[in-house]
């Protein structure tokens, strides 16, 4: 019995390698990202970012699962104006003061998708895993002080592809929501926000 | 088998098409970042920075010593004409009218009278250099004739801050050349870029906020 079980895995192990090299196929996404802060992000910049873009490409290794990469880049900043600000119990600061925080994401993904690549709308989940680089200044006048940190990050995301023009259309257009959740460091706090990105779609 | 390798190839050629689509972004990004509005007014550039000795009992303190004159930090090589400052009066006299609201009594003669505190006020002239070339954009149609060299454009630019400090000390610095117990310091710094009415503006309004942002220094 454990003989014909082996032999069954391995059947199917080697149909499930040898569709993803016949299924080929996939997208290049190209995407405006809109990011809202959340946790101590949303402690250091309120404001929602419309400063972002995204780019993407992933590959079908089966019906349904596909595998790629992704960069993206959000600027959050905001403008406090004159504002004065405790430094510690006993000192003070006064000035004109401006926080930004670069967020870029270098990812590997991984997406399923519930149509198997036909139809006229395409939804799919997907994780990324991979690191944020982050590079934060907070400005007071014309001094600031600057961080740059590395961190593991990881997100889940939901969206949708919409091709035009048909099923077998190389063009669509794309939406997705993600939650970025960069992990905290030896040096910086865990950093945070929910993404919206919405874009068009090169399908292979 | 020939699919096989076929297949192999275009996977490749995409994974090397999406690394140099990762890299170019990816590298412009980690030498510089985006910072959208990072332009300021002269006045914005004005900074008050405050600190105080909290185990000192500032309810207790009635009486202060201040010099007739603000004290320049100067490089002992320079020409003291560059040092001369047209707001010193101004700066006195509002350091007084702070001083006096917060319920403290000058002193003139501390020979005759022994003050609680000094106060003194001293000023800083900083100036900032950079220098570097860049290359700018010299429009379309044209780069054949910048083969194989693009010029670049040196670029120098300065600018000069000034920074007031008043410093509130035990009255044993008096006369002494030994520092004492700092009671608060304050310092405020800006561009000296203004024309002279905008000038005495700021100099007065970060004064003030110096004053302001420390309550804790009154003595009534």
């Amino acid at each position: 019995m454990k003989k014909i079980i082996n032999k069954i895995a391995l059947i199917s192990l080697i149909f499930l390698s040898t569709s993803a090299f016949s299924q080929g196929g996939g997208y290049w996404n190209f995407q405006w990202n809109i990011a809202f802060p959340t946790g101590d992000t949303k402690e250091f910049i309120s404001k929602a970012s419309l400063r972002g873009f995204g780019l993407e490409g992933r590959g079908f290794v089966t019906d349904q699962l596909l595998v790629g990469g992704r960069i993206a880049w959000n600027v959050f900043y905001e403008n406090f104006e004159n504002i004065t600000q405790q430094v510690n119990e006993t000192t003070v600061i006064t000035g004109y003061t401006q926080k930004y925080l670069n967020a870029m994401p270098l990812m590997i993904t991984g997406h399923y998708e519930f149509n198997q690549h036909s139809g006229s709308v395409l939804p799919y989940i997907g994780v990324g895993l991979g690191t944020y680089y982050m590079q934060s200044r907070d400005f007071v006048g014309i001094y600031y002080i600057q961080e740059n940190d590395w961190h593991f990050g990881f997100y889940p995301e939901v969206g949708v592809v919409l091709p035009l023009g048909g099923s077998t259309s190389n063009t669509g257009l794309n939406a997705a929501v993600q939650y970025n959740m960069a992990a905290k460091t030896k040096d910086a706090a865990a950093q945070s926000w929910i993404g919206l990105n919405i874009g068009i779609t090169y399908i292979f | 088998m020939k699919r096989f390798y076929l297949k192999i190839i275009n996977m490749k050629k995409i994974i090397l098409n999406f690394l140099i689509i990762f890299l170019i972004p990816t590298s412009i990004i980690l030498i510089e970042g985006c910072y959208p509005n990072n332009d300021i007014t002269i006045e914005d550039s004005d900074v008050v920075l405050t600190s105080y000795n909290d185990s000192v009992n500032f309810t207790s303190l009635k009486t202060y010593y201040m010099p007739d004159t603000v004290l320049p930090i100067v490089d002992p090589n320079a020409d003291p004409e560059d040092y001369k400052n047209p707001y010193e009066d101004l700066m006195l006299n509002t350091v007084k009218t702070n001083m006096d609201d917060y319920g403290y009594i000058r002193v003139i003669t501390p020979e005759d009278t022994i003050p609680d505190v000094a106060v003194v006020i001293s000023v800083l002239k900083t100036t900032t250099v950079n220098a570097g070339w860049y290359y700018p954009y010299y429009g379309w149609g044209y780069w054949g004739w910048y083969y194989p060299y693009y010029p670049p454009v040196p670029y120098y630019t300065s600018y000069s801050t000034g920074t007031v400090v008043i410093n509130m000390f035990n009255r044993d610095i008096i006369g002494s050349d030994t520092i004492t117990t700092q009671y608060w310091a304050a310092a405020a710094n800006g561009i000296l870029e203004s024309s002279t009415s905008d000038m005495q503006n700021r100099i007065k309004a970060t004064i003030n906020q110096a004053f302001e942002q420390t309550p804790q220094i009154k003595t009534n």
